[in-house]
């Protein structure tokens, strides 16, 4: 079954790209059963009880750290009329959501686990879910100064860069350009030296694909980072089964009191796609198999100026060479609109094979402007704009937050697209408004 | 660079408090050797001393209560730092909990459970906020400015050395700083700080009541930082220090992935 994963967040970094929303098969549930009973109530009481447990710290050897929030989310989403994106992954309406993520950490001398478990009930088209997942968790040991160990499930991000991190070969999004997702951990083990101030390196040994959405289970890699005074690297190398190695870096300089520049690249395969081409099936099109074979530059370049307000400007540029030309953009805006005029069945395969595996990026080249501040204490704001060069189209994205207290937020965004059906900011959604609270009780 | 609107509260509330913490305390510093006659440069380096300057890293606890015309707030933080770097991980309130800040030289990252992933900062972002009172002192002052004498006036019946500091780059937080040094106990006692066209933003006292021991020899420490907003003079910023400990920090944990 393929449907969208609603996973509202109240993160202002992390709202937005919801024209390219793609569809993802939900991961481990409770059985049905037990979810249409419990649904909603079983997070209230999980918040009362089960959660309280956490809060206090147990008696034994090692100290114990938490924090816990509770996310209230209600969104409402309008597709785009004869939307393909829409009729397979059936968009509702509306979404009303509760979550919660807590965090659990234990230290003791030179050893610590944490623990980020999320608990995830949704109310979206006269059905309820609840789903339940260990996000996050992983044991750290530091054996000797300026030496880590570490293994577990982990978000392993880096990169300068707001809207792409192609310097990243674990992770091809970095939980901005697709934001209601929250992004889950992979499985992996890592190493780390601190040679000196300057230098360090990360060997990092993925085994398995976690809670993200990754192409390979299995992937090598080793990381050098270098930070100066007022500028820093960094140099990946990695590899997969099946896959080409790989090169990516990234750095970033402080170029005036108010100026950061930064880029990051990447050379590796991209992903394969499933291209449509007209063919003797049910539907007229079948589906073969397109990019991933060779190695292409991805890069992205941008800087931000802070205004004397505290508000930052960003302004990035980025090209995807995996991406598609005007060809195979305009083959498959007619294949999608070919598949979308037949009956239910074979066709929303076919549809949603597509767009799970469209280049992401899809154009070639994006460009994206932000202006967020940074001065208000208690009100946070954000006015983002991201744009399909080749493509056309883009999204326009709003966001607001207030602090009601030390403990709960209230927060809103609303996102709006333009663009044809050869862009991807055409193909699934015109508009979207979400609000929530977030309520920290410890 | 990457937003970091939706943490701007803590963010900006820490960057200027906890450096005017790091820069500006100052250990029991040695007397200047000639009250009637000191030496810039030495009072320069017991200044620059206090950012850690032969010590091998500090630890300690923050607690920073700011008043302005919304109301009182209170933040919590754990710091450890070395030289000009340093990581402070927020402990309260609840909003702010699981946020940490890296700073190594002139760069610095922001970072909370829900970014993932850490963001770069322009250092103009420590002068968001009333946290910015301090952000004079994170810089090196025998390093970033030049210093004159000026008059020696008294603050509180305490004689003390006013210098008068101007920026050598263009790139420090401030264009100019007037610092009031203690001659007999060798401490900054206030500081003034400036924005280019002249106009007085900020004013700083210090107390020292904490002690650290560092090579067998005790010297008093930076207890307390009260912050006067000049162009808002309501407005004030109280930092107050605890569990000062000399310990040099693990490299590792200046990772900034964690």
């Amino acid at each position: 079954m393929i449907r969208l994963r609603h996973h509202s967040s109240p993160e202002g970094e992390n709202v937005g790209g919801r024209c390219r929303r793609r569809a993802h098969g939900v991961g481990s549930r409770l059985p049905r059963a037990i979810r249409a009973a419990l649904a909603l109530p079983v997070v209230a009481l999980a918040a009362a009880v089960g959660l309280g447990s956490v809060r206090a710290a147990p008696a034994g050897p090692g100290t114990w750290s938490s924090r816990a929030e509770i996310v209230a989310s209600w969104e409402q989403v309008r597709p785009r009329d004869g939307s393909a994106l829409a009729r397979v992954a059936g968009l509702p309406d509306s979404t009303s959501a509760i979550e919660l993520r807590p965090e659990v950490t234990w230290e003791f001398a030179r050893v610590s686990l944490t623990a980020k478990p999320r608990v995830l009930a949704t109310a979206a088209g006269g059905e309820q879910d609840v789903v339940s997942q260990l996000d996050e968790g992983w044991l750290r040991v530091r054996p000797r100064v300026g030496v880590s160990l570490q293994a577990g499930r982990e978000v392993l991000l880096w990169g300068p860069a707001t809207f792409w991190n192609p310097s990243n070969p674990f992770f091809a999004e970095n939980n901005r350009a697709n934001p209601q997702r929250a992004l889950g951990g992979i499985d992996l083990a890592r190493v780390r030296w601190q040679f000196n101030r300057a230098w360090s390196a990360t060997a990092i040994g993925q085994f398995g694909r976690g809670r993200a959405d990754v192409a390979s289970a299995h992937r090598q890699g080793v990381k050098v980072d270098w930070v100066g005074e007022a500028a820093s690297a960094a140099f990946v190398a990695a590899s997969a089964p099946h896959e080409r190695a790989s090169v990516h870096g990234w750095a970033q300089g402080t170029v005036s009191d108010a100026v950061i520049v930064y880029g990051e690249a990447g050379w590796s395969e991209g992903a394969a796609s499933l291209y449509p081409e007209r063919g003797p099936s049910p539907t007229g099109w079948s589906l073969q198999p397109r990019g991933g074979d060779a190695r292409r530059l991805k890069a992205i370049v941008g800087g931000a100026y802070t205004l004397l307000s505290g508000a930052t400007v960003t302004v990035e540029v980025w090209r995807n060479g995996d991406a598609w030309g005007a060809d195979r953009r305009g083959q498959v805006a007619e294949a999608l609109r070919a598949l979308v005029r037949q009956p239910f069945g074979i066709a929303d395969g076919q549809i949603g094979g597509i767009l799970t595996t469209l280049p992401e990026p899809y154009g070639r080249h994006r460009a994206g402007v932000q202006i967020a501040n940074a001065g208000d204490v208690r009100t946070a704001w954000l006015v983002r704009y991201t744009h399909g060069i080749d493509e056309g189209g883009g999204e326009w994205l709003g966001y607001l937050r207030r602090d009601l207290s030390d403990s709960l937020q209230v927060w809103g965004s609303a996102a709006w697209c333009t663009g044809g059906e050869r862009s991807a900011y055409g193909l699934g959604v015109r508009s979207a408004v979400s609000v929530g609270l977030t309520w920290m009780p410890w | 660079m990457p937003s970091v609107m939706s943490n701007a509260p803590s963010f900006t509330r820490f960057i200027g408090l906890f450096a005017a913490f790091v820069g500006l305390l100052v250990p029991a510093a040695r007397p200047a050797a000639d009250p009637a006659a000191p030496s810039v440069d030495a009072l320069l380096e017991s200044s620059d001393r206090a950012r850690g300057g032969g010590l091998p890293g500090l630890a300690w606890t923050i607690e920073i209560v700011s008043t302005d015309e919304d109301g009182q707030s209170r933040q919590v933080m754990s710091a450890i730092a070395r030289d000009n770097d340093s990581r402070v991980d927020y402990t309260a309130p609840e909003k702010s909990k699981g946020q940490f800040v890296i700073i190594l030289g002139r760069n610095m990252w922001f970072s909370r459970p829900g970014l993932r992933k850490p963001v770069p900062l322009s250092p103009r972002q420590r002068l968001v906020g009333e946290a910015a009172n301090g952000d004079i002192a994170t810089t090196n002052y025998r390093a970033d400015y030049r210093a004159t004498l000026g008059p020696q006036e008294s603050i509180d019946g305490e004689l003390c050395q006013v210098l008068e500091l101007s920026a050598k780059a263009k790139n420090v937080t401030y264009d100019r700083i007037r610092y009031w040094v203690s001659l007999q106990r060798g401490l900054g006692v206030q500081a003034e700080f400036y924005t280019v066209s002249g106009k007085l933003l900020k004013r700083a006292r210090f107390e020292y009541e904490n002690e650290i021991e560092f090579s067998g020899v005790r010297s008093r420490f930076v207890s307390r930082t009260i912050i006067s907003d000049a162009i808002n003079p309501p407005n004030q910023t109280v930092m107050t220090y605890r569990d000062v400990r000399v310990a040099a920090p693990d490299p590792s944990r200046f990772e900034l992935v964690q």
